[in-house]
C-alpha cells in the first residue's frame, strides 16, 4: 500500500453555495466521535468519585455522581484537517470552501501534516501513548451541514490512548486549600468539523456556511473521573491551558474552538453505576459548571422520588440554567461506520522506528516532537512558586486568567518591588479592577511599565501605599499619563519634608488637646484620631508610620 | 491527404496515428474532423453522452499548432480519446448516467484527465455507462443502453444470416458489456483511438471483450482515482480501452504515477511502460486456474480459453493448473464490500451543494428523500439500502468484517500463486460472448452483475494489474476475450505477455461494411495500411473497410460515409440529425409509486431494523415519513385537517384510507392552498409503554386545491 501522504498547505479555493430551505431545529446527536464505553465498569475508575456536597437528608443515603467530558478542540492550522482550504473564524460565509469541502463527488481527502502535529503534541502532553498506526472511519448521518453524508474520524484506532490529565482545585472558605486531581484520558482523535447551520424560522429556510466544515478537530474523551461541575470546569480549563501553551488550538470557548459534551450519572457509593445522561454542546466553563450541577441535582431528586433515569441526549438552556431532553424523535441513530478507504493508515515514527532514507517531510517523527514540546502550565506554575516564593493557588489564577501571567512577568522585569508585593497587586488591586469592568488583560487600559513604575514609586516610599491605589485608579481612568505625572499632578508624592511633617505634628496636637489628652489619660488608639488628622492635613501624602513615630516623639518629649 | 508539416522521425510504431500526425499526413484539425462525423454517424450505438466537440476542435487547433511548431507534447498529441462519464471534467457535463447528476458541470478535471490534456490528446466527448457504474450492460443508466457495434458487423450479420431467425433485427442488437460499454463501443467504433474507463469488478475488461477491443485494469494505486466519481473506493482503478495492446501502455504510461490529491497511489517513480517485443516465452509460467472452470462457462470460450494455454505451451512456456481456493466466495464478498461503500458513497448526493434537487421543501428531510428518489435508480437505490444493512452496528462483524477477511483470503490467492513461480495467469474474460439485449434485461441487475463480473471481481478485490485481449471471434461471429491477470504492480510485464499473444492471435477487424441494419444502411470505408508502408511512407490505398487490427491503429479513408436512409426505430429522430440532442436523452419518468420495488432486497429478514435506520433512504422506499415532523408539527398547532375537516379533538382515532392535509402554502390571487396530503395505507399499534398509534403513511402527494374545498 502507498505510504500516507502528508499535505503541506496548499492554496484555498472558493467554492460557493446556495441557500437551502428550511432544516430541522431539533438537536441532532452528531457529530462527537466515539462515546465513551456505555459499560463503565467500577473498577475502571481509577479515582473513586467524590462524594459530592448535596446535603443529605435525613434518613437519606448520600449520592455519588460520575462525570465523563468529550471535548472537541478546534486545531490551529493554515488549512482544513483534509484540504487546502484556510482556516478563519468569522471570514465571509461560503469563502473558505474547497471541492472537496463541498463534498464534489471524485474529490479525496489528503491529510494536513500539521494536524497530525498538533494532535500528536496534545498526546505527548497529556501523557497519552501514541499509536504508531492509527486509522480513520466514516460516521454516517444526515445533516444539512455535514456534506458528505459522513464525517471522517478516528473510530476505531485514534492517534492517542491511555493518557491523564492533572489539575487543581481551590477549595476551603477562602478557597485556598490547593488538592490536586487527576483524570483519566481515554484517547485523542482526529476528526472534520462540521458546517454552520444557520435556521431562519422567518422565511422558513436554513443557510449553510461550510466555511467551518472540515476544519480539524481533536477529540478529547475523559474518563469519568470527575464528580461535579467545578472539577469538570477546571479540567477543562486546565486541558485549554495545555492546548493553549502547545498553540496546538486557541481553544476559545466562545468562538467555538472548544466545545465540551458531559456525560452525566449519579449512584449511591458502593452500588453500580447510574443510568448516565449527556449534555451537549457547553460552550462555556461556567455553563458547564453550571449545567453538570444541575444535572446531578436532578437526576437525584428524579431518583428519590422514585423516578427513572433515561440514557438519553440533553441540553443546556443558559437562560433558565437547567438541561432539557432534545428533541431527538429518531431515537438512537446507527452512524454505520466504515474505514475511510481513501486513507492510508497513518503511520508515525520513533527515532528508533524511522526508516532510512525518507523524506523527513513525509513523515512525523514523535521524539522529535517531544523535544520540540514548549513549557507546559504546570511546570510554568511550580516555576512561580519557585521562582517567587508564590502560593500555589496565586499561581493557579495568575495562569488562568487569559495574559495574566506574561502581564506578571512584564511587570516583574521592569520593577525592584518584592514578588509578593506584585503579586498581591496584579492578583488583587489590577485583577479586581478588571473583573468589575469585565476586561481581558489584553484591554486593560493600564500597561505593565505603568503598574513596575508605580509599584517603584511604592517601593521608593515616594507614595503611601493608599496614594499608590488612588494613582493607580487614575492610571485606570486616564490611560497616557505615566505614574509620576499622576504624582505631581495630584501631588500625592509623600511629603519628604521632616522639618514640615513635625510642625504638622505640632500643630494637629495643639488644635485637638482633648485628644492628646485622651491618649494621655492612657487610651493608646486616641493616637490614630492624631495621625488620621495630620494624614488629612498633608492631603494623605504621609506615611501613617512615620507621622506615628514623629507624635509619640513630640508627646514623649 | 496533407502534407503542410515537417516530417519527423518516427520514433513509435505503437500509434501509427501519432506517426502520421508527426508525418504531417494528417492535422489533428483533420483527424478530431473524421473521429466527431464518425460519432455522429454512430450515434445509434449512443456511447456517448456528451459530445465535446467544440473543446476537441479547439484543442485540435492547438495540437496543430505545435505540430506546426515541431514541439508535439508527446504520442498523444492531437489523438483523439474519449472519458466515460463518471470521470470529472471542468466545464463538461458529468452525470454519471444519473439524474442525480444531470446538468452537473464540474469545476475540475480528473488526474488522469488532466493528464491526457496535458498530453495533448483532444477530448471527444463523455461516454455511456450504468448509472454510477453500477452493472455489468451499459444498459441501466438513465441515457439509454449502448448498442455493441458488432451488431452491426459483417462478421456478425453474415453468421445470423446463415441461422433461421425469425426475430426482427431491429430489436436484436446486442449488449456492450458494462459499465464502461460506452467507452468499449466508442474504441471499437473508431469514433476515438483511446478512451477511459472504470474498473471495479471488470467494468473495462467486460466491455473490452464483449466489443473486441484491449481493456486494461492497472494495478490499484498506480493510477490515481482523483475526480473519478467513486463506485467502491478501494476497488475502483481508472481503465483504459485501445484497440492493440501498445496503445494501452502508451496511454498506462501516461496516467501512471503518483497524484499529491490521492493519499492511495504509490510514491514509487514510475518506470516507462514501452513494451519490448517478446520472442521467446520460454522463461514464462502461465497459471490456469482450475476455479474458473465454471459450469457457466460456454464451450466456445472454454474452447479458445485452452487453444490459448496450448498456444503458449507450443512456444515453450511452462503452463500449470494453479488454485485460487477462495474464488467462488468472491461475488458474495464483492457485493458487501461493494454496496457498504456505495452506501458511503452516495450520502453526499443530498440535493444541497450540486445536482439534482427535488422541489419539495417542507422539511430538509423530506427535501432528501424525494431528492434521492428521484435522483438514483432502482439499482443504486438497492445497493445503498443493502450497504446500508450490512453497515449497521449489529450486523457489521457478521458481513462487513467477514467479507473484509474474505477479501484478505481472495488476495492472498493470488499472491500464493505469485509466489510459486507463476509469472501471469490466464483466464477468460467473460462467460459468453455479448448476448441481444432482449435477453440480457430478462435478469436483474444483480444477476447480470454477479454473472457478468464472475472472472474479473477477484482481481478489484486483490488490487492486481488485468487486462482483456481479444483472441478470435466465437461461432456467431463475435468477440471473444482472454484475461492476463499480473502481479501487484508488475503492469508491464502483463502487457508484454499480453503483447505477444495479441500478435499471435490476429484478431479479425471489425467490418463495418454495408450492412442493413434494420432501416439503417451503412457503409463505413476504412483503408488499412500495411504496417510496413508507414516506413515508406507511401499514401494507402483506398479500399473497402479494414478496422481495428490489434497492433498498428487503421487509417481511415475519409471517403468514408454512413448513409441513414430512415429514421432509427428506437430513437424516433433522423441519426443525421446531430444537433437535437434533447430528444435523444429521452428518460422514462420516475413512477410516482414504489409499491412493489424490485429493487428492495427481499431476502433480509430484518428489513424492519433497516427501515428505522435509514430514515432517509427508507422514506423513498416506503413513502412514509414525508415529513413526519411537518405532520406533528401540523398536529400538534391544529393546522392539520382530517379527511378535510380541521382536526379540532387530537384523540380522534383513524382508519385505513382516510386523508391528512398539511397546509403548505396558499395563493390569494388564485385562492387556492397547496397541501400535502396523506393517505393513511396502514395503522398498527406498537405495544411499547405510551401506548402510541404507529400510522405508516404510505402515499403523499401535493395537491392545489380551491381554498373552499379545503376548508370546510
Amino acid at each position: 500500500m502507498a505510504a500516507p501522504v502528508l499535505r503541506w498547505c496548499c492554496p484555498a479555493r472558493r467554492w460557493i453555495l446556495a441557500n437551502i430551505d428550511r432544516g430541522p431545529r431539533h438537536g441532532r446527536g452528531a457529530p462527537t466521535g466515539s462515546r465513551s464505553s456505555g459499560k463503565r465498569g467500577q473498577s475502571s475508575v481509577a479515582q473513586q468519585p467524590l462524594v459530592t456536597a448535596q446535603k443529605p437528608r435525613k434518613g437519606e443515603h448520600q449520592w455519588a455522581a460520575v462525570v465523563g467530558l468529550e471535548i472537541h478542540a478546534q486545531i490551529s492550522s493554515n488549512s482544513k484537517l483534509f484540504s487546502g482550504s484556510q482556516v478563519h473564524f468569522a471570514a465571509p460565509p461560503n469563502s473558505l470552501v474547497s471541492f472537496f469541502d463541498a463534498s464534489l463527488p471524485g474529490t479525496l481527502p489528503v491529510l494536513n501534516r500539521r494536524c497530525v502535529e498538533a494532535a500528536v503534541m496534545t498526546g505527548l502532553a497529556l501523557n497519552c501513548h501514541i499509536n504508531k498506526k492509527s486509522l480513520f472511519d466514516r460516521k454516517h448521518y444526515f445533516y444539512a451541514d455535514l456534506p458528505a453524508g459522513y464525517q471522517i474520524t478516528q473510530q476505531r484506532l485514534p492517534v492517542a490512548v491511555k493518557g491523564s490529565l492533572a489539575y487543581s482545585i481551590c477549595v476551603g472558605k477562602k478557597r485556598n486549600q490547593v488538592i490536586n486531581k487527576t483524570v483519566r484520558i481515554k484517547q485523542i482523535q482526529l476528526e472534520q468539523d462540521s458546517g454552520k447551520s444557520l435556521h431562519d424560522d422567518l422565511r422558513s429556510q436554513t443557510l449553510i456556511d461550510l466555511n467551518r466544515a472540515g476544519v480539524g478537530l481533536l477529540e478529547v474523551v475523559l474518563e469519568p473521573d470527575m464528580s461535579c461541575g467545578e472539577e469538570a470546569a477546571t479540567a477543562v480549563r486546565e486541558l485549554q491551558l495545555i492546548l493553549q501553551a502547545l498553540g496546538t488550538s486557541q481553544a476559545n470557548m466562545a468562538e467555538g474552538q472548544l466545545r465540551v459534551d458531559a456525560n452525566i450519572s449519579v449512584h449511591r457509593p458502593g452500588e453500580p453505576l447510574g443510568v448516565r445522561t449527556e449534555v451537549k454542546n457547553l460552550n462555556s466553563a461556567r455553563f458547564l459548571a453550571k449545567a453538570i450541577d444541575y444535572e446531578i441535582q436532578r437526576q437525584i431528586e428524579e431518583l428519590e422520588n422514585g423516578g427513572e433515569i433515561l440514557n438519553e441526549t440533553r441540553s443546556f438552556d443558559y437562560k433558565l440554567g437547567c438541561t432539557v431532553p432534545m428533541r431527538d424523535k429518531e431515537g438512537k441513530q446507527d452512524y454505520r461506520f466504515i474505514p475511510e478507504p481513501n486513507l492510508p493508515p497513518l503511520l508515525l515514527y520513533d527515532s528508533a522506528s524511522l526508516p532510512a532514507g525518507v523524506d523527513p517531510q513525509q513523515v512525523i517523527n514523535i521524539d522529535q516532537l517531544r523535544e520540540q514540546l514548549p513549557e507546559l502550565p504546570s511546570v510554568t506554575r511550580e516555576k512561580l512558586v519557585q521562582q517567587y516564593g508564590m502560593l500555589p493557588e496565586h499561581s493557579l489564577t495568575l495562569l488562568n486568567e487569559v495574559g495574566l501571567l506574561e502581564f506578571f512577568q512584564n511587570v516583574m522585569k521592569e520593577t525592584r518591588a518584592e514578588p509578593k508585593k506584585v503579586t498581591s497587586w496584579v492578583l488583587n488591586t489590577f485583577l479586581g479592577f478588571l473583573k468589575q469592568q469585565n476586561l481581558a488583560v489584553s484591554e486593560s487600559p493600564v500597561t505593565p511599565s505603568a503598574l513596575a513604575e508605580l509599584l517603584n514609586l511604592l517601593d521608593q516610599k515616594a507614595i503611601s501605599s493608599a496614594a499608590a491605589k488612588k494613582v493607580f485608579e487614575e492610571l485606570w481612568r486616564s490611560g497616557g499619563k505615566t505614574p509620576a505625572q499622576i504624582v505631581s499632578e495630584k501631588r500625592l508624592e509623600l511629603m519628604q519634608d521632616q522639618e514640615a511633617l513635625e510642625q504638622l505634628c505640632q500643630a494637629t496636637m495643639e488644635e485637638h488637646p482633648q485628644v492628646v489628652m485622651d491618649l494621655k489619660k492612657g487610651n493608646p488608639r486616641a493616637i490614630n484620631k492624631l495621625i488620621g488628622l495630620v494624614r488629612k492635613a498633608t492631603l494623605n501624602r504621609a506615611d501613617p508610620t512615620v507621622i506615628k513615630e514623629m507624635l509619640e516623639k513630640q508627646l514623649s518629649s | 491527404m496533407s502534407h503542410k508539416h515537417l516530417k519527423l522521425n518516427l520514433t513509435k510504431v505503437d500509434f501509427l496515428v501519432s506517426a502520421a500526425l508527426k508525418q504531417g499526413q494528417i492535422t489533428p484539425t483533420e483527424l478530431c474532423q473524421k473521429c466527431l462525423s464518425l460519432i455522429k454517424k454512430t450515434k445509434f450505438l449512443n456511447a456517448y453522452i456528451t459530445v465535446s466537440e467544440e473543446v476537441a476542435l479547439k484543442q485540435a487547433e492547438e495540437s496543430e499548432e505545435r505540430y506546426k511548431k515541431g514541439h508535439s507534447l508527446g504520442d498523444l498529441d492531437g489523438i483523439p480519446v474519449a472519458v466515460k462519464d463518471n470521470f470529472s471534467t471542468s466545464g463538461i457535463e458529468t452525470t454519471c448516467a444519473s439524474n442525480m447528476l444531470k446538468g452537473y458541470v464540474p469545476p475540475y478535471n480528473a488526474t488522469v484527465v488532466q493528464k491526457l490534456l496535458d498530453q495533448g490528446a483532444l477530448l471527444m466527448g463523455k461516454t455511456n455507462l450504468d448509472e454510477f457504474a453500477m452493472g455489468s450492460g451499459s444498459t441501466d443508466g438513465v441515457f439509454g443502453p449502448v448498442k455493441n457495434p458488432w451488431s452491426y458487423s459483417k462478421q456478425y450479420r453474415e453468421k445470423r444470416k446463415q441461422k433461421p431467425h425469425g426475430e426482427n433485427e431491429e430489436t436484436n442488437w446486442l449488449i456492450t458489456g458494462g459499465s464502461s460499454g460506452g467507452s468499449a463501443a466508442a474504441v471499437s467504433a473508431f469514433t476515438c483511438f483511446a478512451a477511459l474507463g472504470s474498473d471495479t469488478g471488470g467494468s473495462t475488461r467486460n466491455p473490452a471483450a464483449h466489443c473486441g477491443v484491449v481493456g486494461l485494469k492497472p494495478s490499484y494505486g498506480l493510477v490515481s482515482r482523483h475526480g473519478l466519481i467513486p463506485l467502491v473506493n478501494s476497488m475502483d482503478v481508472p481503465g483504459i480501452l485501445t484497440r492493440c495492446v501498445d496503445d494501452a501502455a502508451t496511454v498506462l504510461g501516461v496516467l501512471a504515477g503518483h497524484d499529491c490529491k490521492d493519499s492511495t497511489t504509490v510514491q514509487d517513480p514510475v518506470k516507462s511502460f514501452i513494451l519490448p517485443s517478446l520472442t521467446d516465452v520460454s522463461k514464462l509460467c502461465i497459471g490456469i486456474p482450475k476455479e474458473y472452470l465454471v459450469p457457466e462457462l460456454s464451450s466456445e470460450v472454454q474452447s479458445l480459453w485452452s487453444k490459448a494455454a496450448k498456444l503458449f505451451e507450443s512456444e515453450g512456456a511452462k503452463v500449470i493448473e494453479v488454485s485460487l481456493p477462495h474464488t467462488s466466495y468472491s461475488i458474495v464478498c464483492y457485493h458487501v464490500l461493494c454496496t457498504s461503500e456505495v452506501a458511503s458513497n452516495m450520502a453526499r448526493f443530498d440535493g444541497l451543494e450540486y445536482g439534482h434537487r427535488c422541489d419539495i421543501n417542507v422539511s430538509t428531510e423530506a427535501m432528501y428523500a424525494a431528492t434521492r428518489r428521484e435522483g438514483f435508480n432502482d439499482v443504486v437505490r438497492g445497493r445503498i439500502l443493502s450497504g446500508n444493512f450490512f453497515l449497521l452496528k449489529e450486523n457489521y462483524e457478521n458481513y462487513f468484517i467477514k467479507a473484509q477477511k474474505v477479501r484478505r483470503l481472495i488476495a492472498n490467492d493470488f499472491v500464493n500463486v505469485f509466489n510459486s513461480g507463476v509469472d501471469v495467469l490466464l483466464t477468460p474474460t467473460t462467460l459468453s460472448e455479448a448476448v441481444p439485449y432482449v435477453e440480457f434485461i430478462k435478469e436483474d441487475n444483480r444477476t447480470r452483475s454477479a454473472q457478468g463480473d464472475i472472472f474479473t471481481q477477484a482481481v478489484n478485490m486483490a488490487g492486481l494489474p488485468a487486462v482483456s485481449v481479444p483472441m478470435a471471434l466465437s461461432n456467431q461471429g463475435l468477440p471473444i476475450g482472454l484475461q492476463f491477470i499480473g502481479r501487484a504492480f508488475c503492469d508491464q510485464q502483463l502487457l508484454t505477455v499480453a503483447k505477444w499473444f495479441e500478435k499471435q492471435v490476429q484478431f479479425p477487424v471489425i467490418q463495418l461494411q454495408e450492412i442493413m441494419v434494420g432501416k439503417l444502411v451503412l457503409s463505413l470505408r476504412v483503408s488499412q495500411l500495411p504496417w510496413c508502408l508507414w516506413h515508406h511512407q507511401v499514401s494507402p490505398p483506398t479500399e473497402d473497410l479494414a478496422l481495428g487490427i490489434p497492433g498498428p491503429i487503421p487509417w481511415i479513408t475519409f471517403g468514408c460515409s454512413f448513409i441513414v436512409t430512415k429514421p432509427l426505430p428506437q430513437k424516433k429522430v433522423e441519426a443525421e440529425e446531430d444537433s437535437d440532442e434533447e430528444s435523444d436523452h429521452e428518460v422514462s419518468e420516475q413512477e410516482e409509486e414504489l409499491e412493489d420495488d424490485p429493487s428492495v432486497v427481499k431476502d433480509y429478514k430484518d428489513l424492519e431494523k433497516v427501515v428505522q435506520s435509514f430514515r432517509y433512504d427508507v422514506i423513498l422506499k416506503t413513502g412514509l415519513d414525508i415529513g413526519r415532523n411537518k405532520v406533528e408539527d401540523a398536529f400538534y398547532k391544529g393546522e392539520l385537517r382530517l379527511n378535510g375537516e380541521k382536526l379540532w379533538k387530537k384523540s380522534r382515532t383513524v382508519k385505513v384510507g382516510d386523508t391528512l392535509d398539511v397546509l403548505i402554502g396558499e395563493d390569494k390571487e388564485t385562492e387556492t392552498e397547496v397541501v400535502m396530503r396523506i393517505l393513511l395505507k396502514k395503522v398498527f399499534e406498537e405495544k411499547t409503554e405510551s401506548e402510541k398509534y404507529r400510522v405508516v403513511l404510505r402515499r403523499w402527494k401535493k395537491l392545489k386545491l380551491p381554498k373552499k374545498s379545503v376548508t370546510k
